[in-house]
């Protein structure tokens, strides 16, 4: 067993983080003890954070790094398995815009050109949405272009709708937020950083003009929550990824 | 670290690494409710009294994101409570700002980094109950205190609208929580091979 320095909790040995109040139980000093009750150090018996002995008390980092080269695995390969995982948010994401979308043109039509516009740019989202869902069900692989093209094309579907229904005073801006977050954990932070730069710019640009009125605050806000939902999602997926890089995992 | 891991060893380790996530989109608030203070403030007794919460919540995240660098981080309960707190902060700028009804009031969208960083932190049954719970309160508080949004239906749109992407930032936070455990436990076991 393992006592929590912070809480007192006693944890399983194998635990890196107490499952009572979630600190770091494999910090320098942690006490553990035996089979026996007797005390040990964690230090001494985990040097490394994430490292794990292995059974022939040869370090599994040792073993591994040796058959490894010290960039393994490359940047890019890492960088596509994050697109294949985050593609499925992206369609999951796309299909609950194509499905609010439509509910909402058909529970309060507007007028017969603006429901038109809206209409066509929907169901053509839903058609490229389906296709791009096959390509992932079928595991099948396709140019590492086409979802950066699709998130721009979303950009460019929300922006339109948003201009086309009023601009500033169109409620539609919300549906930028569902696909921030997709692209933040899709793309490489330099690739995310450019569409959701593109889309939070391109909506500022639209608003830009009644920034100046009673609501411009509210203005304002809306901008700096849709970079708050990007920043999120970039943190938590470079937390992620170092979790599994520290922790020796492949990807 | 242990490959294979509990189901409980894997959620107290989502805890630790999550929260960094929940600490900046706080900040996000609070940068945001200080330049909103700033920018209606008519007088120094409305400044004094709208800059107040905003303070208490700065200390609140002071604590907690100093708790984290510090390398003892909040635990499951202490974020639980920030997070009704924050969401409590927000239904309130939202209900309580004089002189605009709650529809016509933009700080709902506060609500969006605050539920996608719960997301990242909780399991999904845990933080969709959460967004579940925001949706009701927002959508409660709206009709409740303006009743002619349920005779409009542009506002019983735009109400839709906004619940449909509260929903959607939580349960896609949800989904991408579960796909990146899946991926460890997946890449683990191919590790262990």
């Amino acid at each position: 067993m393992t006592v929590c320095q912070s809480c007192g909790s006693r944890n399983d040995k194998s635990f890196s983080f107490c499952t009572a109040c979630g600190s770091n139980i494999m910090v320098e000093g942690a006490v553990g003890t035996d089979s026996v009750g007797r005390e040990t150090s964690q230090s001494a018996r985990r040097p490394s954070m994430w490292q794990r002995p292995s059974p022939q008390g040869e370090s599994r980092e040792t073993s591994e790094s040796a058959r490894r080269p010290s960039s393994w695995p490359p940047a890019w390969a890492v960088s596509s398995e994050d697109l294949i995982h985050g593609q499925m948010v992206l369609i999951a994401a796309r299909w609950i815009f194509v499905g609010a979308g439509m509910l909402l043109a058909l529970l309060n039509p507007d007028a017969l050109g603006e429901l038109k516009v809206q209409i066509g740019l929907v169901l053509t989202l839903a058609v490229a949405n389906f296709f791009l869902h096959a390509q992932v069900l079928r595991k099948q692989t396709m140019p590492s272009f086409v979802p950066h093209l699709a998130s721009a094309v979303d950009i460019g579907v929300i922006t339109t709708i948003v201009i086309v229904a009023g601009g500033a005073t169109s409620g539609l801006y919300v549906f930028y937020f569902p696909a921030l977050f997709a692209i933040s954990v899709t793309f490489p932070t330099g690739m995310a950083v450019i569409l959701a730069g593109s889309a939070v710019g391109l909506y500022a640009l639209v608003v830009s003009p009644d920034l100046g009125g009673d609501t411009g605050i509210f203005l304002v806000t809306r901008v700096i929550m849709m970079i708050a939902v990007v920043t999120c999602g970039m943190i938590y997926r470079g937390t992620e990824r170092d979790r599994r890089r520290e922790a020796g995992e492949p990807y | 670290m242990q490959r294979v891991r509990s189901r409980e060893q894997a959620a107290s380790e989502d805890i630790y690494f999550g929260q960094v996530v929940a600490n900046w989109a706080r900040w996000f608030v609070i940068g945001s409710g200080v330049l909103s203070i700033l920018w209606l403030a008519e007088d120094t007794a409305k400044l004094i009294v709208g800059v107040l919460p905003i303070v208490g919540l700065m200390a609140v995240n002071f604590y907690l994101h100093g708790r984290l660098l510090a390398g003892r981080p909040a635990n499951r309960v202490l974020i639980g409570i920030a997070t009704a707190i924050d969401i409590v902060l927000i239904t309130g700028l939202v209900t309580l700002w004089p002189g605009v009804p709650p529809l016509d009031n933009g700080f709902f969208v506060m609500y969006y980094p605050i539920l996608l960083a719960f997301a990242f932190i909780m399991e999904p049954r845990i933080s969709v109950t959460c967004t579940l719970a925001v949706m009701l309160v927002y959508g409660i508080a709206v009709i409740s205190l303006d009743t002619s949004v349920m005779n409009d239906l542009d506002a019983v749109e735009t109400l839709i609208t906004r619940l449909i992407t509260i929903c959607a930032i939580g349960v896609l936070g949800s989904y991408f929580w579960r796909m990146q455990r899946a991926r460890r436990r997946q890449s683990a076991a191919l590790s262990e091979d």
